[in-house]
Parts: C-alpha cells; sequence; structure tokens
C-alpha cells in the first residue's frame, strides 16, 4: 500500500509536470502564426504576369463583351438572356464590380508593388510596370470618367480613396509613360519570358509606350487640342518608334490558361449568348469585305453567309428560333470551336498603331503619309484577319477604304476602318474612339433601349461596391452623361 | 445524470447504515419508468434515526423500531415517496421526477454541480429523446427541446449539414457563431468540410462534424447557453458550448447488460413547389426545346416536333417530380454491451446507419464504435478511457446554383418534358436535356455524376484522476479528436458545366489535441460554509491541412480516376495550426445550501493574434438564492423557488494568419468565369493578397450579463425557467470590404459592435400523474432582439453570405443582425411603385427587404404515458423575420410555377408612369417577357413564419420483469416533419441555401425537407 501510494503520488506530480511544460514553452508554441501556406515575399518578375494577364482578363472578357456590345459588333443571342441588359443599356452597378476589382487590385496594385520594389536590377521590369500602369488607368479612367488615382492603392493607409478629375487621371497617365520610357533605357535583367507579352524586349515595349502616348493624345484632340498636339509634336521630335506588331497575350487549351472570354463561355454552361449584329455585319457586306467570315463564323452549311440581327432583337418573336451566327474562334467567341481557346488578346493592335499615325499627321500634328499609313492600317488588319492577300482588292474596291480629301472625311474614314479592324478583338477602344468622334455613324441606339429615344451609354457605372465601401464614393453617374474628354 | 453519481452515493451512504433494531422491513425499489430496479436509494425511517441504502438490485432492508410507521424513499431524480408500514415488505415504484431538484448536471471542463447551485442557465437533454426519432443527424433532433437553442437544417439530404446557435448567433459579426462541442470532455470539430461555398451559392451536402456522434451513445447533452456558464472554455466557449456525455457502463452492476435497438423509416419530399402544368417548353408561346423556360403553347394534345425524341409528339403535362424523387429509407442498428463490476465499468457499442435519399443514388452511411471504461487501481487512483471510431460515408447532392444540383433542373423542368421517355444520354454520349447551359438533366446528374464522401474519425481520451485526500483531487485529461476526409467529385464528360469532365479528389485532414489538468479542492470551512475550488490548466492544438487535386478534362467518359484525367488545374494545398494555452481557476462558495457564489477567472494566450495582445483574462462571477426554503414558503405551494445572476467577459481570438501580409498565387477572373491561373503554362505568377492583414490586431470581447429564476409549484407539478440575458460585443475582427481601388478588397480590422437581448423560457407541467396514467407538458420558448450598433466607417453593411449579385445577407448598421440586401421596386416619395413606358415596374438595387432574425421561437411537447404506452408529439415554430424565396422566384422565371400560368390574362401594373407621373394604365400580359423584366427580390421576400409537427413518438415497453433472458422490450413507431405550416409557398422556409455560415434567410433550390415514418426496436437483456 504503501509504495503503490509512492507511485501514485509520483505519477501525480509527472501529470504536474506536463502542465507546467506548456506553460515553459510557451512562446515557442504560440509563435506559429506566420502563414505556411504562402510567400511573404514575391520578386517584380513574379508579379509581372499577373498585370499582363489581368489585362488579358479585362480588355479580353469583360470589356471585350461590353464593349463589341455598344459598339454592335454583336448582339444577345435568342433563347437565351445572359448580356440582354447591355442590348437594353439596362446595366447595374454590380455589373461592373469585378472588373472594377481587376481594374485596381489585379493590375495596378501589382503594377505598383513592382514599381515600389527594392529587389535589385529590377528598372527593366519597373518600366513595363509603369507602362502597363498607364494602360490600365486610361481603360480605366475611359469607363469610368473620374476615377481614384492620388489616394489609390495605398490600402494600409487609405481605405476609401478620394477621386481625381478625368483630366488628372489622363496628366497621369503622361507621367507615367515618361518614367516607364525612361527605365526601359537602364539596364538591368531582362524579365525573359515572364513578360507575356514582348519577353523583355525593350524595344518593342519603347514603342508600345509611344504608341500608347499617342493614342492618349489623340484622345484629348476634342477637349484640349493644343495639349495634344504639343504631345504629339514632341514624339515626332524625339523620332519616337511605333507599333508594328500586336502587343498581345497567347493562350492555350489549358483550362485556366485560356482565351478569357472562351473561358467565361464555357463557365456559362457552353451558351452561345453572343450573336452578330446586324450594324456591324451589314456595313461589311456593303463593302465586300471578307475579314466578317474571319470574326465571324459562318451560317451553318454555308460558306459566304453570315446570320445576324439587328441590335438588341434577340426577344423578338420573328427572331425566336433564328440561328444567329457567333463570333469566330479567331476571336475567342465560339464556344463550340476548342480554337476559340487559343485566340489572342489584344492591348494595342498594330493596325491600331497606323491608324492612330495616320490621325496624327491628318490632324497636321505629326509629319507622314496619311493614306499610306491609312492603307497600312487596312493591311495589318487584314493581315490579323489571315486574309493579307485580300488586303490590296479591298483597299481598291471597298467604298469604305477610299480615304477622302477633307480633314473631317479623314478622320471618318480613319476611325471607320479602324472600327472594322477591331471586330470582336478590341471592343472596348472601338466604342471609345465611337464616343471620341461619334464615328461610325451608322451606330444607331439599339431596338432593345431602355433609355429616352436617340440616347446610348456614354460611360460604364461606378461599381456597386464602391458605393458600398468607399466613403469618398461620389454618386451614381447616368450612363449617358459623356465622360470629360467627350464633348461632340 | 443520476445514475451516474449513483455508485458515489452508494458508497458515502453506506457508513451511516443503521444497527440492530426490532423489526425488519424489506423490498424493491424500482423505477416507474422501465421497472428496472434503482439502486442507492435512501430509505429513511419517518420520525427515527436510522435507515438503509438499496443495493445494485433495488433491494433493502432496514430494520426499524417498533413505534415507525413509515419509510421514506427518496432519490435524486426521482418523487420522494413517503410508505406507512404495513407489512414486512414494501415494495416501491419511484416516480421520475423530470424537474429534479437536486439534479446534478455537468458543467464547464466536466465539473459536476448541482443544478440548483448554477447561478447561469443549463439545459440538459436526455439521450433518448435525441435518438428515438431516427436522424443521422443529432443536431436535427434538437430543435424546440431547449429554449434558446435554435437548429436551422440546410436541408433534407441525407448527411446534410445543419446550423446550430446558441442565444441568436450573434456574437461576432462574420467570424464563427457555432457553439464549441465538447465529448466527454473533449473538444471536437464541428466543422463543415467540403461544402467549399459554406457563405455562397453552391457547394455539396456534406455534414457538419458533429454529426458523426452516435446519437444512441449519447446519455446527455448538456447545453450551456452563455458565457457565465462557457467561461471556463475560453474563446472556444464564447458562443455557448454543447457538452455530450456518453454512456458509461457504471448503471449496470453485476451482469453485463445488452442493449439492442433499431429502427426503419422512409422519408418523402415535403414542401414542393405547385407546378402549372397547362403550358410546355419554349417562348412567346411557341414550342421550344433546349429553352429554359415553360412559356410555350397551351398543352393541347397537339403535335410538335421534339428534337429529344427525334419525331413528332403530342404534347402532353408529365409529372417530372414524381417521375424522379423516390421514397427514402432509413435503417439504423445499435448493440451495446455494458457492465459494472466493483472496481471497473466499461460501455461497448457498435452502430450502424445507412440512409438513402429521396434523390435516386445517393445516400448517407455511418458506422460507430464507442469503448468507455474507467478503472479503480487504488482507492485513490482512477482511469479511465474513451475512444469513439467513425466511419461515414455517402454520395452526397450538389446544392444551390451548382450545375450539378439535381433540384435545379428538376424544378425548373417543364411539365412537356417526358424525363423517363426521352432518358438522358444519347448513343453518341452527349446528354439530353431539356435546357442548355450548365444546369444538367437530373437523371444525368445521378448517373453519370457523383460527389462521393468518406470520413474516418478516431475522437478519444484519457484520463487519470487522483485523489490525495478526502478534500483534495487532481484530474489530468489528453483528448484527442483526429479526422480525415477522402472527397471525390466527378462530372462526366459532356456535363453541362464541365463538358470536357471534371475530377477533383479532395483530403481533409483535421487533428484536435486537447490536455486539461484539474486541481479540485472541496473543503467545509465551517457548518455553514462549503469551499470547492478548481485550478487548472490546458492546452489546445488544431491543426488542418486540406489537399486538392483538379483534373478539367477527362480522356474516356465514365473513369473517375485521375489516371484519366487529360489536363490538371494546379494543385491546391493549405495548412493551418493554432494553438491555446489556458490556466483558470473557478470558486466555489455556498452559505446553507441556499446562497451561492461562483466566481471564475481564466487567462489565456493564443497563438492567432499578435504578440502583444496575444493575451487576454476572462473574468465571471454568478450567484443563486434558493429562496423556497429560507423564506419558509409552503413546499406545497412552492416546492422550490431560485434566483440567480450571472456576469462574464469573454474574448474570441483570430483567425490564424491574419496578421502578416502575404502573396498568393495568382488567379482572377471577372464576369461568371474563374478566368486566368498560374502557373500559366510554365510561367508562375503571384500577386498581392486580396486582404490586408492587420498586425495590431486584437481579440473580440464580449460582455454578457444574465439572470434568471427557477420555480417549482404544487409539488413539482409545474416548472417555470426563466432567463433574460443582455450581451454586448465589441472590436468583431472583420475582413472589411474595402474600396477596392486602394488596391485591396478587404481589410481585417477590429470593427463593429453589437448587442444581443433575449428572454429564454422553459415551462413544464404534468397535469396528471398517478401510478398508470401520466401527462407532461414541456414547452419552450425564445425571443431575441439583436442590433448591429456599429459597423466600420463609411462601411454601413457587412456581408456574411449570399449570391454575389442579388440578394445577399449583410449585418446592416442601425438593424437586427442580418438583413436581406437585393433588388426592390422603385417607388416614389409617396411609395408608389413607378412604372416605365412598357407599364412593366421599375426596380432599385440595394435596398434593405427585411431582417432575418426571427421575433421569436418556440416549441411544445406533450408526452404521455398509460401503463407501458408512452406517446408524445413536439410542435415547434419560429414566428416573424423574413426569408428570400429564391426557388420561387426562379421558377417564375422559369414559367413552371402555377402562379405563371396566368398568363393570357390582361393585367395593369398598379404604379404611377415614371414619365408623367400619373396612374401607369398600360396594358400587359404576365407572359414570359414580363417575368424577365418585372421580376426583383422583393416580390419574393416572406416573412418567415412556420410551425412544425416535428416529432411524434408511439411506444409499447413489454413488462417482461419476471422474465430470464430479456429485461425489457419496448416497439414504437415515430414520425419526423410530419406536416409543416406556412405561407411562404413551395418551400420549407427553414431550408437554408448559403450552408452552415452566418448569412441565414435565404433559399434557392435548397434540398427539399424529407417527412420520415419509422418503426423503433429496443431490447435490453
Amino acid at each position: 500500500m504503501k509504495i503503490k501510494n509512492i507511485i501514485n503520488t509520483r505519477n501525480a506530480f509527472l501529470m504536474l509536470l506536463v502542465g507546467t511544460l506548456s506553460l515553459t514553452g510557451c512562446k515557442k508554441l504560440l509563435d506559429v502564426n506566420e502563414n505556411p501556406n504562402f510567400p511573404d515575399n514575391a520578386t517584380p518578375n513574379l508579379l509581372l504576369p499577373t498585370v499582363e494577364a489581368s489585362l488579358g482578363q479585362l480588355v479580353g472578357n469583360s470589356f471585350q463583351i461590353y464593349g463589341n456590345i455598344w459598339a454592335q459588333y454583336w448582339t444577345q443571342r435568342p433563347s437565351a438572356s445572359q448580356y440582354r441588359t447591355f442590348d437594353q443599356y439596362n446595366v447595374q452597378g454590380t455589373t461592373f464590380d469585378r472588373s472594377w476589382v481587376i481594374i485596381y487590385r489585379n493590375a495596378l496594385q501589382n503594377a505598383q508593388t513592382i514599381i515600389t520594389s527594392t529587389t535589385a536590377n529590377s528598372d527593366k521590369t519597373k518600366a513595363i510596370a509603369y507602362l502597363l500602369k498607364a494602360y490600365t488607368y486610361q481603360v480605366a479612367t475611359d469607363a469610368f470618367g473620374d476615377i481614384p488615382l492620388t489616394d489609390a492603392l495605398q490600402a494600409e493607409s487609405i481605405r476609401s480613396p478620394r477621386y481625381d478629375k478625368q483630366s488628372v487621371v489622363y496628366d497621369s497617365i503622361f507621367n507615367y509613360i515618361d518614367k516607364g520610357l525612361a527605365l526601359a533605357k537602364n539596364d538591368g535583367l531582362s524579365p525573359g519570358e515572364q513578360d507575356m507579352i514582348f519577353q523583355g524586349d525593350m524595344s518593342k515595349w519603347t514603342a508600345f509606350g509611344n504608341t500608347l502616348k499617342l493614342k492618349a493624345y489623340l484622345r484629348l484632340a476634342k477637349i484640349d487640342a493644343a495639349k495634344a498636339s504639343a504631345g504629339i509634336a514632341a514624339l515626332q521630335a524625339a523620332n519616337a518608334t511605333y507599333l508594328a506588331e500586336d502587343a498581345e497575350i497567347q493562350y492555350t487549351t489549358t483550362g485556366g490558361n485560356q482565351n478569357p472570354l472562351y473561358n467565361e463561355m464555357i463557365a456559362l454552361g457552353s451558351t452561345q449568348n453572343l450573336g452578330a449584329s446586324g450594324t456591324a455585319v451589314e456595313e461589311f457586306k456593303k463593302n465586300s469585305d471578307l475579314r466578317a467570315f474571319q470574326f465571324y463564323s459562318l451560317t451553318a452549311g454555308v460558306t459566304d453567309s453570315i446570320a445576324y440581327i439587328a441590335q438588341g432583337t434577340s426577344n423578338l418573336s420573328a427572331n425566336a428560333k433564328k440561328i444567329v451566327s457567333t463570333p469566330s474562334p479567331l476571336v475567342g467567341g465560339d464556344v463550340l470551336n476548342p480554337l476559340s481557346a487559343v485566340a489572342t488578346v489584344k492591348l494595342i493592335s498594330a493596325s491600331e498603331s497606323a491608324f492612330l499615325q495616320a490621325e496624327a499627321v491628318a490632324r497636321g500634328w505629326a509629319s507622314g503619309n496619311v493614306k499610306s499609313l491609312f492603307e497600312s492600317g487596312i493591311l495589318a488588319s487584314f493581315t490579323a484577319a489571315n486574309i493579307a492577300g485580300q488586303a490590296a482588292n479591298y483597299i481598291t474596291t471597298a467604298p469604305d477604304a477610299i480615304l477622302p480629301a477633307d480633314l473631317e472625311g479623314k478622320i471618318r474614314a480613319i476611325i471607320v476602318q479602324k472600327y472594322y479592324a477591331m471586330c470582336g478583338t478590341q471592343g472596348f477602344e472601338a466604342w471609345t474612339e465611337f464616343r471620341r468622334t461619334g464615328y461610325p455613324t451608322f451606330i444607331k441606339p439599339s431596338a432593345a433601349s431602355v433609355l429616352p429615344a436617340g440616347l446610348m451609354p456614354l460611360r460604364f457605372l461606378y461599381p456597386n461596391s464602391e458605393a458600398t465601401s468607399n466613403s469618398n464614393y461620389p454618386g451614381t453617374v447616368p450612363l449617358t452623361q459623356a465622360v470629360w474628354w467627350d464633348v461632340n | 445524470m443520476k445514475k451516474l453519481i449513483l455508485s458515489l452515493f452508494v458508497m458515502m451512504c453506506m457508513a451511516t447504515l443503521a444497527i440492530a433494531q426490532n423489526r425488519t422491513v424489506s423490498g424493491t425499489v424500482t423505477s416507474q419508468g422501465d421497472n428496472m430496479p434503482i439502486p442507492g436509494v435512501s430509505v429513511k425511517i419517518v420520525g427515527a434515526a436510522g435507515g438503509a441504502i438499496t443495493g445494485s438490485n433495488g433491494k433493502y432492508s432496514v430494520s426499524v423500531p417498533s413505534g415507525a410507521t413509515a419509510l421514506q424513499f427518496s432519490f435524486i431524480g426521482y418523487t420522494t415517496q413517503n410508505r406507512t408500514i404495513t407489512g414486512d415488505v414494501i415494495n416501491v415504484a419511484l416516480a421520475d421526477d423530470s424537474q429534479g431538484l437536486n439534479e446534478v448536471v455537468v458543467t464547464a471542463l466536466g465539473i459536476k454541480r448541482e443544478k440548483k447551485a448554477l447561478g447561469f442557465s443549463v439545459t440538459e437533454v436526455k439521450g433518448e429523446t435525441l435518438a428515438n426519432v431516427g436522424n443521422q443527424n443529432v443536431l436535427n433532433s434538437m430543435n424546440g427541446k431547449v429554449a434558446g437553442v435554435q437548429v436551422i437544417s440546410s436541408g433534407g439530404s441525407p448527411g446534410q449539414a445543419a446550423r446550430i446557435v446558441i442565444r441568436g448567433g450573434n456574437k461576432s459579426i462574420t467570424g464563427n457563431n457555432e457553439p464549441l462541442f465538447v465529448v466527454d470532455g473533449v473538444p471536437i470539430s464541428n466543422a463543415n468540410d467540403g461544402n467549399s461555398a459554406a457563405t455562397e451559392v453552391e457547394g455539396v451536402s456534406t455534414p457538419n462534424r458533429s454529426a458523426d456522434i452516435n446519437p444512441d451513445d449519447i446519455e446527455t447533452m448538456t447545453v450551456l447557453k452563455g458565457s457565465a456558464a462557457a467561461v471556463l472554455y475560453g474563446n472556444r466557449g464564447s458562443n455557448g458550448v454543447v457538452l455530450i456525455t456518453t454512456k458509461s457502463g457504471k448503471a449496470s452492476k453485476g451482469k453485463p447488460v445488452i442493449t439492442f435497438n433499431s429502427n426503419f423509416g422512409i422519408d418523402n419530399a415535403i414542401a414542393l413547389p405547385e407546378f402549372q402544368n397547362e403550358f410546355a417548353q419554349g417562348l412567346n408561346g411557341v414550342y421550344q426545346e433546349g429553352v429554359s423556360r415553360a412559356f410555350g403553347p397551351r398543352i393541347a394534345g397537339q403535335e410538335v416536333y421534339s428534337n429529344a425524341a427525334g419525331k413528332n409528339v403530342s404534347l402532353q403535362a408529365f409529372d417530372p417530380r414524381a417521375d424522379f424523387l423516390r421514397t427514402g429509407t432509413l435503417i439504423n442498428t445499435n448493440i451495446s454491451v455494458s457492465q459494472a463490476t466493483e472496481n471497473s465499468d466499461y460501455y461497448l457499442s457498435a452502430g450502424q446507419s445507412k440512409q438513402e435519399s429521396i434523390v435516386p443514388n445517393q445516400g448517407f452511411n455511418k458506422a460507430n464504435v464507442r469503448l468507455n471504461m474507467n478503472n479503480k487501481l487504488s482507492e485513490k487512483f482512477t482511469v479511465g478511457f474513451n475512444v469513439g471510431y467513425n466511419r461515414s460515408w455517402g454520395d452526397v447532392a450538389s446544392l444551390g446554383q451548382s450545375g450539378s444540383n439535381p433540384f435545379f433542373a428538376l424544378f425548373g423542368m417543364p411539365v412537356s418534358w417526358n424525363l423517363n421517355g426521352y432518358g438522358y444520354e444519347r448513343p453518341n454520349g452527349s446528354q439530353i436535356n431539356f435546357r442548355g447551359g450548365s444546369f444538367d438533366n437530373p437523371l444525368w446528374t445521378v448517373n453519370k455524376n457523383f460527389n462521393n464522401t468518406q470520413t474516418d474519425r478516431i475522437t478519444g481520451a484519457a484520463t487519470a484522476a487522483y485523489k490525495a485526500t478526502d478534500w483534495l483531487d487532481f484530474t489530468y485529461r489528453l483528448g484527442n479528436d483526429y479526422y480525415t476526409d477522402r472527397s471525390k467529385s466527378f462530372s462526366d464528360i459532356n456535363t453541362g458545366s464541365s463538358p470536357n469532365g471534371r475530377l477533383s479528389n479532395t483530403n481533409t485532414y483535421r487533428q484536435e489535441l486537447t490536455s486539461t489538468f484539474l486541481i479540485n479542492i472541496n473543503k467545509k470551512i465551517s457548518e455553514d460554509f462549503n469551499f470547492s475550488a478548481t485550478l487548472g490548466q490546458d492546452y489546445n492544438q488544431r491543426k488542418s491541412q486540406v489537399t486538392q487535386q483538379l483534373g478539367t478534362a477527362l480522356s474516356l467518359p465514365g473513369y473517375a480516376t485521375m489516371n484519366n484525367v487529360s489536363a490538371f488545374s494546379p494543385d491546391y494545398e493549405f495548412n493551418s495550426l493554432r494553438r491555446t494555452i489556458g490556466a483558470f481557476a473557478d470558486l466555489k462558495l455556498d452559505y446553507k445550501n441556499f446562497l451561492f457564489l461562483n466566481i471564475t477567472g481564466r487567462n489565456e494566450w493564443s497563438s492567432t493574434l499578435p504578440t502583444n495582445s496575444r493575451t487576454y483574462f476572462y473574468p465571471g462571477v454568478n450567484t443563486a438564492f434558493v429562496f423556497n426554503e429560507v423564506l419558509g414558503i409552503n413546499p406545497d405551494i412552492l416546492s422550490f423557488g431560485k434566483i440567480r445572476a450571472g456576469y462574464a467577459q469573454t474574448t474570441r481570438d483570430a483567425d490564424p494568419y491574419q496578421i502578416y501580409n502575404t502573396y498568393a498565387k495568382s488567379s482572377f477572373g471577372d464576369g461568371f468565369t474563374d478566368g486566368v491561373e498560374f502557373p500559366f503554362g510554365p510561367t508562375p505568377g503571384f500577386t498581392v493578397s486580396d486582404v490586408i492583414r492587420n498586425a495590431n490586431l486584437k481579440p473580440e470581447k464580449t460582455k454578457e450579463f444574465e439572470i434568471g429564476t427557477e420555480l417549482r409549484f404544487l409539488k413539482n407539478r409545474i416548472g417555470l425557467d426563466v432567463t433574460y440575458f443582455a450581451n454586448k460585443n465589441t472590436d468583431g475582427i472583420i475582413a472589411v470590404d474595402i474600396s477596392p481601388a486602394a488596391g485591396a478588397t478587404n481589410a481585417v480590422l477590429n470593427a463593429g459592435q453589437t448587442r444581443s437581448r433575449g428572454i429564454e423560457v422553459a415551462f413544464s407541467a404534468s397535469p396528471f400523474r398517478s401510478n398508470d396514467f401520466s401527462w407532461d407538458i414541456n414547452i419552450t420558448y425564445s425571443r431575441i432582439r439583436s442590433k448591429v450598433l456599429e459597423t466600420y466607417p463609411g462601411v454601413d453593411q457587412l456581408y456574411l453570405g449570399g449570391f454575389s449579385g442579388n440578394p445577399a445577407i449583410y449585418a446592416v448598421k442601425g438593424e437586427r443582425y442580418g438583413s436581406i440586401i437585393g433588388t426592390g421596386y422603385a417607388r416614389n416619395e409617396q411609395g408608389e411603385i413607378i412604372t416605365d413606358a412598357d407599364g412593366l415596374p421599375t426596380f432599385a438595387d440595394g435596398l434593405n427587404l427585411g431582417h432575418t432574425e426571427a421575433d421569436w421561437t418556440g416549441g411544445i411537447r406533450n408526452s404521455f404515458k398509460y401503463k407501458g404506452i408512452g406517446f408524445d408529439f413536439l410542435i415547434d415554430t419560429r414566428q416573424g423575420g423574413y426569408m428570400y424565396n429564391g426557388t420561387e422566384e426562379s421558377l417564375d422565371f422559369y414559367g413552371v410555377t402555377k402562379a405563371t400560368a396566368d398568363r393570357e390574362r390582361d393585367f395593369v401594373f398598379p404604379g404611377v408612369n415614371e414619365n408623367t407621373g400619373l396612374a401607369n394604365d398600360v396594358v400587359i400580359k404576365k407572359d414570359g417577357d414580363y417575368y424577365s423584366f418585372a421580376q426583383g427580390n422583393e416580390e419574393y421576400v416572406y416573412k418567415n413564419n412556420w410551425v412544425k409537427l416535428r416529432e411524434a413518438n408511439l411506444n409499447y415497453t413489454f413488462n417482461l420483469n419476471k422474465a430470464k433472458g430479456i429485461k425489457s422490450l419496448t416497439v414504437g413507431a415515430y414520425g419526423r416533419n410530419l406536416f409543416i405550416w406556412t405561407n411562404v409557398p413551395h418551400v420549407d422556409p427553414e431550408s437554408s441555401s448559403f450552408g452552415t455560415g452566418n448569412g441565414q434567410g435565404a433559399t434557392r433550390f435548397a434540398f427539399p425537407t424529407t417527412r420520415s415514418f419509422g418503426l423503433n426496436l429496443k431490447a435490453v437483456f
């Protein structure tokens, strides 16, 4: 009994010891809160692909769809209704929530983190980050008008950033491009394959920066012609090079690496929501433009016809059973054709570059040959559509390939040609240029419009998330209110 | 509970046995309920010293002085009886006293205390009332039985999770509000793994893990409702604690007792939508297959061409719902053996449960084994060991917005679709479906696709107790809860949402280790004062790992193996580790057994908070005053009276990894896609995190006060237990939505403040009680009013769950916790609805359409016993608050609800024209266009009022007292969810589509509730 007692007492003390041991090792036991799943550091070259792919997602999916519908290349197909609210001009703020996140958090914040990185030898990557930051801000302000910039991207200290005037945003865009172009000249480690667009080729990025600057100045052509002309003259004086190839992102058939538009269609259960709009198709037809057969799928069983409906008429009973042609695999828009997965997304296209230069020359703000620039833009578009051989015939025969003598005629011809070139691939930019110039004039309000007669959307709505989470939200601005540079 | 303390009682009282008197009276004391002998009953001689205690066989023998006239028989939990001495043998059947005054209950950390000494609200539920209606998930058996406890079942799929909250469940705005589950002293996980979108709109009907417990193993379930009761559990007890005590062998003295029980039940879907059967699939009156809507022609036997049939068919109305759904079945079988010998006792059980769903090819199964044993090594040293092994497996349903939710396409199916006639697969392997898009033919879903889950779980504890002196003992317990869940989800090639097929293997591993050391002191200071204390220390570690392999394309149809995958998404892995260390003291002082004071303190250290704020203190105090005897109130009128009050502060730490910012592997999308995922080919990509973490995070705090009274009237015939509580919750740890333009979508902050006040009432009455017949009534009632006092500056609403668009559930500043935010009618200043030029209503976004919190909930249970026959039924109800009926909104859009048959009549929407301001006079029809453009969430928000006949039991116990082999035999029949009375059409308003998270009050294609009937058999050998 005695011995047993001793053993028991010892056991009791052992138990006590176990208990107190955990107290003495307390600090070490508790220092386990560093996240083992994710790194607390990432180099600029690991962030760069995220910035680029974010832009691919933005201009290749949501802005592509909205832009192509409002530029009237596409309309909602009958028997489905996913994008009918766009045909109706009846969108909600919530529609833009995720785009806003892609713009600021995915693209801009990662670009900003690259720019402020202390990693050595990363000037080339920083240069690209500056140029893409400028590009992103331009897309964002062209869509939404006044947006946060000065206060933006400082989540640790500013959770409700104030909005800057669009003119201020444009000033910053030029500033970012200049910084990017300057850094691009520096030595440093090339991002190589981590740069999904130009694989670290800084001469191409310089051309990208110059073209972007040209595009941004031309956007101000009406609101501030003096500034635009001076800026373009400065580009000319510096012998700026412009893009002669598409700045684009390649996709693959692998899930998660597919063309973003195609990827969305898959996510929607492979429903074909997007169909050919009569607005664009009829103009292609008038010009016997063979690009149409590249940008749209053909009517089943026919080699030279596109089945289309008028913009916003998917709900007409006459159209109920109509099988409307979809956007083609070339633009990533035919969900039944897996080739859609590898359609590229273009940030700036070679033809766009040529048309921008043509406009600058036409306006007399740069020297050069308008006609040859105009025609090289058309050729670049036919090349991108894989029918380069057809360009020459088109240029000589198509009514819309004629470059008039007067300035306004020139501008109209250039913008209309740019419109054709951007079909399916640069919908947002085409709609933006339509807002700036009023061309092409054949874009008329959709049949399904809920807006008062004659009105069309002139901007995107601020996202609902801003209304609910930003105490400096400036309030809802209606769809029909023009942005600052849109003065026609 | 009374049986648990029996052996202790026997030992304590043995010494007081009286000696040598004139006459010997003997007999057997049994329980009136089950005719089982009761050991340990105190037999006192009225008016004289001396007495006896019944032995393990219930027998007693007492010597009485010649002058004695009566004996008093008393035992905890039974009504005391006085019997006149009429002869040498007096056999007594004691009546169960469900309002036991001296009842001992298990409180925090397994400390057993007399219920009357408690200064806070505790409710105990007997295991048998949880196991008798065949619920696989024990939570679903708790409805209406405990005042202040609310169980919300997500739906009727076998194995499907339920949410349980105590006192409203709103202490943490966005954190976990479910109580801690503790089995035999060991905290266990109640996670709802595999339901990846617990706050979103789709997922899989996996269980909440406390459902792994075999209801038949439960002796008692004790609910510690408030902070005062649960303060010793530290941050985990903040939302209340459900203490489960499993059965032991202690009550089975002598020979082994073998218990066998089995039940068999059938389930059928109830509260299904009401469908129209007049119009066929199509648009604009034209028959058209492939579209999702039923705005086609009137069904009149006309010939139409059917793509599915490949020929002309004559249109007719089928009943696809009846064609698809079947009767579910449930078989539970349990066997246990228990025994207590002089120094040890054990309980060993094995159980199996197999439930087949009302959806073909789906079901859920459980197998359980449990061994509980205690061994007295010496007078001072006792060791105990209990372990439960559980395996559960099943083929469970996809939920909500998932394309594989069988109910989405089933409910949306036009009646013109011949579901069984057209089949689901063409010879070339493609799918036959009435519609396009991601919502599959339900037959395709259940025959081609599946979500398998299999969990293996071991929960156990080893306990050692050492009694140093009669006033000092030590206990150490090491507990471990460990499980792995292996899930496989398969979508075959040609599935709508994954035309190339999809296969995922997900492994979830969780482990929770708890070490508890207790020093118990129990000392009588003087005749009047008794002092007891528990000092202790504990350590808790929770580890989890989730790994997933995902194939996004298959090579061949029909092979659910990773070897058949032709394209992979990058593997996923997430690890989590958290620890807490606690030291605590629980001091109890009582004065003359009528005044009680309990002071509690706990200090805790948590690994999930920043170093400078990781330690915090929980104070608690509660007091009880039993006044009836002190004030000399006539015990025949007021048999028992107590008032109590308690106050405590509790704290909740953060989830792991909320302190340091990290970078994440990039993946993002917009529109409707998952978008881009890295690595992109060979290119790796990282991104800044969505969420800004907080290096200055503090814990969440709750202060709760409660006051209550317990009263028994008319010799315990009537009992009333009333509690009022009020709590205030501050410093909520919230990932606040911030402007994405700031560069992140959320920032982890201490923000928000809520309060909650409520009343809980438990009322019991025994209108009739005799030896043969008894009638008992138990009523529970709970009324809670919460208020969100603060959110975060600039952010007036915090997301709790729901659709990313509309509607979603938010905590809205100034409102009760949980508001439905969605689209409603645009109204002018006079409140009139504004209509557009087409005569259709216009809508506004982001409107508050109502709060989701109930005004009150309650239950009423009537139990009747006549000789061996027992009958009881439970009605429970919820009144007030709102719910969003997303099922109806969608089905209206699809044109399949009964209401949409009224589509040919002229109709003018009551409103005013937006341009003219005059009354709308545009004549329209409620056709397909109307339901496309005139639908707002507001139209589908209902008062969430319902009454349910939740349970009914009828059983008969054969009187087999004399039989040799079999001790008792009970046969019975039960019913569950027998009736629902509600004004909410088409759905069970209780069903929840956003899982077990804080966002409640919305249903959209939830798995239908089932009505069950069953038979059970229980035999004791």
